[in-house]
Protein backbone atom coordinates (compact mmCIF):
# COMPACT_ATOMS: atom_id res chain seq x y z
CA UNK A 1 0.00 0.00 0.00
CA UNK A 2 1.30 3.25 -1.09
CA UNK A 3 1.04 6.54 1.10
CA UNK A 4 2.39 9.65 -0.99
CA UNK A 5 2.50 12.57 1.48
CA UNK A 6 5.93 12.64 4.24
CA UNK A 7 3.24 12.86 6.93
CA UNK A 8 1.64 9.81 6.16
CA UNK A 9 4.89 7.64 5.55
CA UNK A 10 4.68 7.49 9.68
CA UNK A 11 0.94 6.54 9.40
CA UNK A 12 1.84 2.88 7.50
CA UNK A 13 4.36 2.21 9.88
CA UNK A 14 1.97 2.53 12.90
CA UNK A 15 -0.76 1.11 11.43
CA UNK A 16 1.86 -2.44 10.90
CA UNK A 17 2.58 -2.04 14.54
CA UNK A 18 -0.63 -1.45 15.84
CA UNK A 19 -1.91 -4.32 13.60
CA UNK A 20 0.87 -6.57 14.85
CA UNK A 21 -0.06 -5.69 18.50
CA UNK A 22 -3.74 -6.29 17.73
CA UNK A 23 -3.48 -10.03 16.22
CA UNK A 24 -0.97 -10.93 18.96
CA UNK A 25 -3.46 -10.23 21.32
CA UNK A 26 -6.21 -12.07 19.53
CA UNK A 27 -4.10 -15.45 19.15
CA UNK A 28 -3.04 -14.92 23.21
CA UNK A 29 -7.01 -14.47 24.10
CA UNK A 30 -8.17 -16.69 21.23
CA UNK A 31 -5.68 -19.62 22.70
CA UNK A 32 -7.58 -19.26 26.07
CA UNK A 33 -3.90 -19.79 28.01
CA UNK A 34 -4.54 -19.62 31.71
CA UNK A 35 -1.98 -16.78 32.74
CA UNK A 36 -4.05 -14.58 30.25
CA UNK A 37 -7.45 -15.46 31.84
CA UNK A 38 -6.61 -12.66 35.06
CA UNK A 39 -5.55 -10.03 32.94
CA UNK A 40 -8.55 -10.17 31.02
CA UNK A 41 -10.69 -10.20 33.72
CA UNK A 42 -8.77 -7.19 34.70
CA UNK A 43 -9.28 -5.46 31.12
CA UNK A 44 -13.09 -6.47 31.10
CA UNK A 45 -13.97 -5.29 34.86
CA UNK A 46 -11.93 -1.88 34.53
CA UNK A 47 -13.58 -1.14 31.29
CA UNK A 48 -16.92 -2.28 32.17
CA UNK A 49 -16.96 -0.12 35.53
CA UNK A 50 -14.95 2.67 33.99
CA UNK A 51 -17.97 2.90 31.07
CA UNK A 52 -20.51 2.58 33.53
CA UNK A 53 -19.30 5.64 35.80
CA UNK A 54 -19.17 7.79 32.14
CA UNK A 55 -22.29 7.17 31.16
CA UNK A 56 -24.05 7.11 34.87
CA UNK A 57 -24.48 11.04 34.43
CA UNK A 58 -26.29 10.92 30.91
CA UNK A 59 -28.39 7.91 32.47
CA UNK A 60 -29.33 10.31 35.20
CA UNK A 61 -30.02 13.43 32.74
CA UNK A 62 -31.83 11.46 30.69
CA UNK A 63 -33.91 9.59 33.53
CA UNK A 64 -34.46 13.21 35.30
CA UNK A 65 -35.94 14.89 32.24
CA UNK A 66 -38.01 11.56 31.85
CA UNK A 67 -39.63 12.26 35.42
CA UNK A 68 -39.75 15.98 34.86
CA UNK A 69 -41.61 15.85 31.80
CA UNK A 70 -43.75 12.91 33.69
CA UNK A 71 -44.52 15.36 36.18
CA UNK A 72 -46.31 17.50 33.81
CA UNK A 73 -48.23 14.85 32.30
CA UNK A 74 -48.74 12.88 35.12
CA UNK A 75 -52.86 12.49 35.57
CA UNK A 76 -54.85 10.10 37.21
CA UNK A 77 -55.23 7.67 34.75
CA UNK A 78 -51.35 7.26 33.71
CA UNK A 79 -51.17 6.84 37.77
CA UNK A 80 -53.62 3.84 37.52
CA UNK A 81 -51.58 2.77 34.77
CA UNK A 82 -48.18 2.55 36.65
CA UNK A 83 -50.33 0.52 39.87
CA UNK A 84 -51.43 -1.32 36.46
CA UNK A 85 -48.31 -2.16 35.22
CA UNK A 86 -46.72 -3.34 38.93
CA UNK A 87 -49.64 -5.66 39.35
CA UNK A 88 -49.17 -7.30 35.76
CA UNK A 89 -45.82 -8.17 36.89
CA UNK A 90 -46.44 -9.36 40.57
CA UNK A 91 -49.50 -11.82 38.15
CA UNK A 92 -47.18 -12.89 35.63
CA UNK A 93 -44.30 -13.39 38.53
CA UNK A 94 -46.77 -15.42 40.46
CA UNK A 95 -47.85 -17.35 37.20
CA UNK A 96 -44.67 -18.15 36.70
CA UNK A 97 -43.52 -19.31 40.37
CA UNK A 98 -46.84 -21.23 39.91
CA UNK A 99 -45.52 -23.24 36.78
CA UNK A 100 -42.09 -23.89 38.32
CA UNK A 101 -43.90 -25.61 41.62
CA UNK A 102 -46.38 -27.19 39.26
CA UNK A 103 -43.52 -28.66 37.36
CA UNK A 104 -41.46 -29.69 40.44
CA UNK A 105 -44.57 -31.33 42.07
CA UNK A 106 -44.36 -32.91 38.61
CA UNK A 107 -40.93 -34.02 38.78
CA UNK A 108 -41.17 -35.66 42.27
CA UNK A 109 -43.88 -37.66 41.42
CA UNK A 110 -42.21 -38.96 38.43
CA UNK A 111 -38.88 -39.47 39.74
CA UNK A 112 -36.84 -40.95 42.64
CA UNK A 113 -33.82 -38.77 43.02
CA UNK A 114 -30.25 -40.05 43.71
CA UNK A 115 -28.69 -37.25 43.98
CA UNK A 116 -29.67 -33.96 44.96
CA UNK A 117 -28.68 -30.14 44.01
CA UNK A 118 -28.87 -27.11 45.63
CA UNK A 119 -28.92 -24.28 43.58
CA UNK A 120 -28.91 -21.19 45.91
CA UNK A 121 -29.12 -17.59 43.73
CA UNK A 122 -28.07 -14.31 44.07
CA UNK A 123 -29.31 -11.25 42.92
CA UNK A 124 -27.27 -9.21 40.38
CA UNK A 125 -27.86 -5.95 38.22
CA UNK A 126 -27.71 -5.84 34.86
CA UNK A 127 -24.61 -2.77 33.74
CA UNK A 128 -24.52 -2.74 30.35
CA UNK A 129 -26.61 -4.57 27.24
CA UNK A 130 -25.73 -4.81 24.04
CA UNK A 131 -27.83 -6.51 21.21
CA UNK A 132 -26.35 -6.60 17.59
CA UNK A 133 -24.92 -8.85 14.64
CA UNK A 134 -22.39 -10.19 17.05
CA UNK A 135 -24.06 -10.87 20.01
CA UNK A 136 -26.96 -10.99 21.99
CA UNK A 137 -25.16 -10.30 25.45
CA UNK A 138 -25.53 -8.35 28.79
CA UNK A 139 -23.27 -8.03 31.65
CA UNK A 140 -23.98 -8.39 35.45
CA UNK A 141 -22.53 -6.58 38.09
CA UNK A 142 -21.14 -9.90 40.20
CA UNK A 143 -17.83 -12.05 39.36
CA UNK A 144 -15.74 -15.06 40.03
CA UNK A 145 -15.45 -13.25 43.64
CA UNK A 146 -18.97 -13.41 44.36
CA UNK A 147 -18.96 -17.13 43.28
CA UNK A 148 -20.40 -16.90 39.75
CA UNK A 149 -18.81 -19.48 37.63
CA UNK A 150 -18.70 -20.01 33.77
CA UNK A 151 -22.57 -21.90 32.81
CA UNK A 152 -24.36 -20.56 35.65
CA UNK A 153 -28.17 -19.79 34.36
CA UNK A 154 -29.47 -16.99 35.18
CA UNK A 155 -33.22 -16.23 35.49
CA UNK A 156 -35.88 -13.64 35.58
CA UNK A 157 -39.36 -14.08 38.03
CA UNK A 158 -38.28 -17.66 37.66
CA UNK A 159 -37.93 -17.77 34.08
CA UNK A 160 -34.29 -19.30 32.79
CA UNK A 161 -33.37 -15.81 30.57
CA UNK A 162 -29.86 -16.98 29.49
CA UNK A 163 -26.13 -18.29 31.08
CA UNK A 164 -22.90 -17.16 32.09
CA UNK A 165 -20.22 -17.40 29.60
CA UNK A 166 -17.66 -15.74 31.26
CA UNK A 167 -16.59 -14.64 34.91
CA UNK A 168 -14.54 -11.81 35.39
CA UNK A 169 -13.40 -10.89 38.68
CA UNK A 170 -16.32 -8.26 39.53
CA UNK A 171 -18.09 -9.09 36.64
CA UNK A 172 -19.81 -11.43 34.66
CA UNK A 173 -21.01 -11.63 30.49
CA UNK A 174 -24.09 -13.39 29.86
CA UNK A 175 -25.81 -14.01 26.83
CA UNK A 176 -29.47 -14.12 26.29
CA UNK A 177 -31.18 -17.96 25.14
CA UNK A 178 -31.62 -15.79 21.90
CA UNK A 179 -28.04 -15.50 21.09
CA UNK A 180 -27.29 -18.01 17.88
CA UNK A 181 -24.15 -19.58 20.41
CA UNK A 182 -26.30 -20.52 23.24
CA UNK A 183 -27.71 -24.00 23.55
CA UNK A 184 -30.29 -25.53 26.36
CA UNK A 185 -31.29 -28.96 26.67
CA UNK A 186 -35.45 -28.57 27.48
CA UNK A 187 -38.01 -30.77 28.06
CA UNK A 188 -41.34 -30.21 26.67
CA UNK A 189 -44.79 -30.18 27.59
CA UNK A 190 -46.66 -33.15 29.28
CA UNK A 191 -45.34 -35.59 26.20
CA UNK A 192 -41.63 -34.96 28.08
CA UNK A 193 -40.11 -34.60 24.32
CA UNK A 194 -36.23 -34.01 24.69
CA UNK A 195 -34.74 -31.72 22.56
CA UNK A 196 -32.23 -28.80 22.49
CA UNK A 197 -32.84 -25.19 22.70
CA UNK A 198 -31.10 -22.47 20.38
CA UNK A 199 -30.71 -19.06 19.77
CA UNK A 200 -31.99 -17.96 16.46
CA UNK A 201 -31.04 -15.45 13.75
CA UNK A 202 -34.53 -14.48 13.16
CA UNK A 203 -36.03 -11.35 14.24
CA UNK A 204 -39.15 -13.24 15.26
CA UNK A 205 -39.07 -16.63 16.05
CA UNK A 206 -35.97 -16.64 17.89
CA UNK A 207 -35.80 -19.29 19.73
CA UNK A 208 -36.04 -23.04 17.85
CA UNK A 209 -35.87 -26.49 18.96
CA UNK A 210 -33.51 -29.46 17.50
CA UNK A 211 -32.98 -33.09 18.10
CA UNK A 212 -37.06 -33.52 18.45
CA UNK A 213 -38.16 -36.96 18.54
CA UNK A 214 -39.19 -37.66 15.18
CA UNK A 215 -42.96 -38.44 16.62
CA UNK A 216 -43.58 -34.85 17.87
CA UNK A 217 -46.86 -33.26 17.65
CA UNK A 218 -47.35 -29.81 19.19
CA UNK A 219 -51.07 -28.52 20.10
CA UNK A 220 -49.98 -25.25 21.14
CA UNK A 221 -49.56 -24.54 25.12
CA UNK A 222 -46.70 -26.53 25.91
CA UNK A 223 -44.21 -25.29 28.57
CA UNK A 224 -40.88 -25.87 27.88
CA UNK A 225 -38.12 -26.10 30.62
CA UNK A 226 -34.60 -27.39 31.00
CA UNK A 227 -33.79 -30.82 31.81
CA UNK A 228 -30.64 -31.29 33.97
CA UNK A 229 -28.19 -33.47 31.98
CA UNK A 230 -25.02 -34.08 33.90
CA UNK A 231 -26.16 -30.97 35.95
CA UNK A 232 -25.46 -28.39 33.28
CA UNK A 233 -29.23 -26.94 33.93
CA UNK A 234 -30.94 -27.17 37.20
CA UNK A 235 -34.02 -29.34 36.57
CA UNK A 236 -37.44 -27.39 35.63
CA UNK A 237 -36.73 -23.77 35.20
CA UNK A 238 -39.48 -22.57 32.70
CA UNK A 239 -38.10 -21.01 29.53
CA UNK A 240 -41.80 -20.39 27.34
CA UNK A 241 -44.35 -22.26 25.81
CA UNK A 242 -45.14 -23.65 22.57
CA UNK A 243 -47.72 -21.36 19.87
CA UNK A 244 -49.53 -22.23 16.68
CA UNK A 245 -49.32 -19.83 14.17
CA UNK A 246 -52.09 -19.58 11.35
CA UNK A 247 -50.34 -22.33 9.15
CA UNK A 248 -49.98 -24.67 12.38
CA UNK A 249 -46.73 -24.34 12.43
CA UNK A 250 -45.00 -24.14 15.78
CA UNK A 251 -43.01 -21.28 17.53
CA UNK A 252 -41.44 -20.90 20.84
CA UNK A 253 -42.82 -18.00 23.16
CA UNK A 254 -40.02 -17.14 25.70
CA UNK A 255 -41.78 -16.02 29.18
CA UNK A 256 -39.17 -12.99 29.67
CA UNK A 257 -39.41 -9.76 28.47
CA UNK A 258 -35.84 -8.06 27.33
CA UNK A 259 -36.99 -4.70 28.49
CA UNK A 260 -37.19 -6.05 31.81
CA UNK A 261 -33.88 -7.56 32.51
CA UNK A 262 -32.42 -4.74 34.63
CA UNK A 263 -32.48 -6.90 37.45
CA UNK A 264 -31.36 -10.87 37.19
CA UNK A 265 -30.72 -14.30 39.66
CA UNK A 266 -27.86 -15.85 38.60
CA UNK A 267 -27.83 -19.61 40.38
CA UNK A 268 -24.80 -20.93 41.20
CA UNK A 269 -24.75 -24.54 40.39
CA UNK A 270 -23.32 -26.58 42.91
CA UNK A 271 -22.96 -30.16 43.29
CA UNK A 272 -24.38 -31.28 47.06
CA UNK B 1 -12.65 24.43 12.89
CA UNK B 2 -9.32 24.62 14.09
CA UNK B 3 -7.12 20.74 13.94
CA UNK B 4 -6.88 20.61 17.65
CA UNK B 5 -11.16 20.89 17.62
CA UNK B 6 -10.48 18.26 15.27
CA UNK B 7 -9.08 15.71 16.07
CA UNK B 8 -10.55 15.85 19.44
CA UNK B 9 -13.85 15.99 18.75
CA UNK B 10 -13.18 13.01 16.15
CA UNK B 11 -12.00 10.77 18.46
CA UNK B 12 -14.90 12.10 20.89
CA UNK B 13 -17.59 10.97 18.11
CA UNK B 14 -15.63 7.79 17.43
CA UNK B 15 -16.23 7.08 22.04
CA UNK B 16 -19.61 7.99 21.86
CA UNK B 17 -20.33 5.75 19.16
CA UNK B 18 -18.62 2.90 21.10
CA UNK B 19 -20.17 3.36 24.49
CA UNK B 20 -23.53 4.76 23.25
CA UNK B 21 -24.33 2.31 20.49
CA UNK B 22 -27.12 0.12 22.29
CA UNK B 23 -30.47 3.15 21.41
CA UNK B 24 -32.98 1.34 19.83
CA UNK B 25 -34.40 2.13 16.91
CA UNK B 26 -37.13 0.07 15.38
CA UNK B 27 -38.26 0.43 11.90
CA UNK B 28 -40.63 -2.51 10.82
CA UNK B 29 -40.07 -3.45 14.01
CA UNK B 30 -35.92 -4.43 13.14
CA UNK B 31 -33.90 -2.74 15.14
CA UNK B 32 -32.07 -0.31 12.66
CA UNK B 33 -29.13 0.30 14.86
CA UNK B 34 -28.23 -3.02 14.95
CA UNK B 35 -28.00 -2.84 11.21
CA UNK B 36 -25.63 -0.01 10.80
CA UNK B 37 -22.02 -0.25 11.84
CA UNK B 38 -21.58 3.49 12.69
CA UNK B 39 -18.49 3.40 14.09
CA UNK B 40 -16.79 2.07 10.66
CA UNK B 41 -18.35 4.96 9.03
CA UNK B 42 -16.95 7.48 11.14
CA UNK B 43 -13.28 5.90 11.80
CA UNK B 44 -13.45 5.71 7.74
CA UNK B 45 -15.35 9.40 6.99
CA UNK B 46 -13.62 11.49 9.42
CA UNK B 47 -9.83 10.26 8.14
CA UNK B 48 -10.76 10.87 4.40
CA UNK B 49 -12.55 14.27 5.71
CA UNK B 50 -9.41 15.65 7.81
CA UNK B 51 -6.52 13.35 7.29
CA UNK B 52 -4.64 15.06 10.32
CA UNK B 53 -7.30 12.88 11.92
CA UNK B 54 -5.02 10.12 12.87
CA UNK B 55 -6.86 9.27 16.28
CA UNK B 56 -3.50 10.39 18.33
CA UNK B 57 -1.27 8.52 16.20
CA UNK B 58 -3.73 5.50 16.54
CA UNK B 59 -3.07 4.85 20.37
CA UNK B 60 -6.85 5.98 20.53
CA UNK B 61 -7.62 3.95 18.09
CA UNK B 62 -6.57 1.07 19.73
CA UNK B 63 -7.50 1.70 22.71
CA UNK B 64 -11.36 2.15 21.32
CA UNK B 65 -11.05 -0.82 19.87
CA UNK B 66 -10.03 -2.74 22.87
CA UNK B 67 -13.15 -1.34 24.60
CA UNK B 68 -15.42 -1.76 21.91
CA UNK B 69 -14.06 -5.79 22.23
CA UNK B 70 -15.09 -5.67 25.37
CA UNK B 71 -18.51 -4.34 25.17
CA UNK B 72 -19.45 -5.92 22.59
CA UNK B 73 -18.27 -9.58 24.05
CA UNK B 74 -15.21 -10.28 21.06
CA UNK B 75 -12.28 -11.71 21.29
CA UNK B 76 -9.51 -8.85 22.32
CA UNK B 77 -7.74 -7.72 19.17
CA UNK B 78 -10.98 -8.27 17.14
CA UNK B 79 -11.95 -4.77 16.74
CA UNK B 80 -8.68 -3.73 16.27
CA UNK B 81 -7.50 -5.45 13.32
CA UNK B 82 -10.94 -5.01 12.14
CA UNK B 83 -10.57 -0.58 12.45
CA UNK B 84 -6.85 -0.58 11.54
CA UNK B 85 -7.80 -2.20 8.16
CA UNK B 86 -10.65 0.72 7.69
CA UNK B 87 -8.24 3.34 8.59
CA UNK B 88 -5.69 1.88 6.13
CA UNK B 89 -7.74 1.62 3.17
CA UNK B 90 -8.68 5.38 4.24
CA UNK B 91 -5.35 6.48 4.41
CA UNK B 92 -4.38 4.75 1.00
CA UNK B 93 -7.95 6.91 -0.13
CA UNK B 94 -6.70 10.23 1.52
CA UNK B 95 -3.13 10.05 -0.09
CA UNK B 96 -4.12 9.45 -3.42
CA UNK B 97 -7.15 11.86 -3.97
CA UNK B 98 -6.79 15.22 -5.41
CA UNK B 99 -9.70 16.29 -4.37
CA UNK B 100 -12.51 15.29 -2.96
CA UNK B 101 -15.29 12.77 -5.23
CA UNK B 102 -18.24 11.12 -3.35
CA UNK B 103 -18.20 8.18 -5.62
CA UNK B 104 -14.54 7.18 -5.33
CA UNK B 105 -15.10 7.59 -1.74
CA UNK B 106 -17.93 5.88 -1.45
CA UNK B 107 -16.29 2.78 -3.47
CA UNK B 108 -13.33 3.07 -1.14
CA UNK B 109 -15.39 2.47 1.65
CA UNK B 110 -16.85 -0.58 0.13
CA UNK B 111 -13.60 -2.22 -0.68
CA UNK B 112 -12.89 -1.13 3.07
CA UNK B 113 -15.67 -2.52 4.07
CA UNK B 114 -15.33 -5.61 2.08
CA UNK B 115 -11.54 -6.18 4.00
CA UNK B 116 -13.25 -5.88 7.51
CA UNK B 117 -16.12 -7.96 7.30
CA UNK B 118 -13.76 -10.63 5.16
CA UNK B 119 -11.57 -10.27 8.81
CA UNK B 120 -14.45 -11.41 10.54
CA UNK B 121 -15.80 -14.18 8.36
CA UNK B 122 -12.14 -15.63 9.22
CA UNK B 123 -11.74 -14.76 12.82
CA UNK B 124 -15.65 -16.36 13.55
CA UNK B 125 -14.15 -19.56 11.57
CA UNK B 126 -11.06 -19.48 13.40
CA UNK B 127 -12.72 -19.40 17.11
CA UNK B 128 -15.73 -21.63 16.29
CA UNK B 129 -18.16 -18.41 16.84
CA UNK B 130 -21.30 -18.82 15.62
CA UNK B 131 -22.76 -15.97 13.58
CA UNK B 132 -26.03 -14.84 11.34
CA UNK B 133 -24.79 -14.97 7.94
CA UNK B 134 -28.13 -13.22 6.99
CA UNK B 135 -27.69 -10.43 9.58
CA UNK B 136 -23.94 -10.05 8.87
CA UNK B 137 -24.60 -9.92 5.18
CA UNK B 138 -27.72 -6.84 6.18
CA UNK B 139 -25.27 -5.08 8.33
CA UNK B 140 -22.87 -5.03 5.35
CA UNK B 141 -25.45 -3.48 2.53
CA UNK B 142 -27.03 -0.92 5.55
CA UNK B 143 -23.67 0.12 6.64
CA UNK B 144 -22.69 1.14 3.05
CA UNK B 145 -26.19 2.80 2.16
CA UNK B 146 -26.03 4.77 5.64
CA UNK B 147 -22.60 5.83 4.10
CA UNK B 148 -23.75 8.75 2.55
CA UNK B 149 -25.98 9.99 5.51
CA UNK B 150 -22.94 10.30 7.67
CA UNK B 151 -20.42 11.68 5.10
CA UNK B 152 -22.27 14.58 4.07
CA UNK B 153 -21.96 16.12 7.49
CA UNK B 154 -18.57 15.14 8.27
CA UNK B 155 -17.70 16.39 5.11
CA UNK B 156 -18.91 19.92 5.89
CA UNK B 157 -17.66 19.77 9.79
CA UNK B 158 -13.83 18.14 9.19
CA UNK B 159 -12.80 19.19 5.83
Amino acid sequence: MKFASSSNVDVKKKIIIFFIISLFIFIIDASNKKYFQPVRAVINDSVIYSINTVKLPFLFIADSSKSFFNLFQKDENSLKLDQFEGLKDKVEDLENKNLVLEKRIQYFQDIVREEKYNFPSQLAKTIIFKENIFNNMFVVNKGSLDGVKVGDPVIKNNVLVGKIIEANFKSSKAILLTNINSRVPVRIGSMKYNAILNGHESEKNNLKLTFLPKEYSFVGGEIIYTTSIDGIMPEGLIIGEIKLDKNKKFYIQPFYEVNKLDLVSIINLKKN
Amino acid sequence: MSNSLKTNSARLLLLISIIFSSPKIFIYNADILSYINIQFILIFALRISSPQTNFNHLWFLFLASLINDVLTGLTLGTSGLIFLTIHAVASFQASIKLRSIFLSEWFAFGVAMIFAYLILGIIDQIIGFDISYNKFLLNFLFTILAYPIFWYPITKLYA
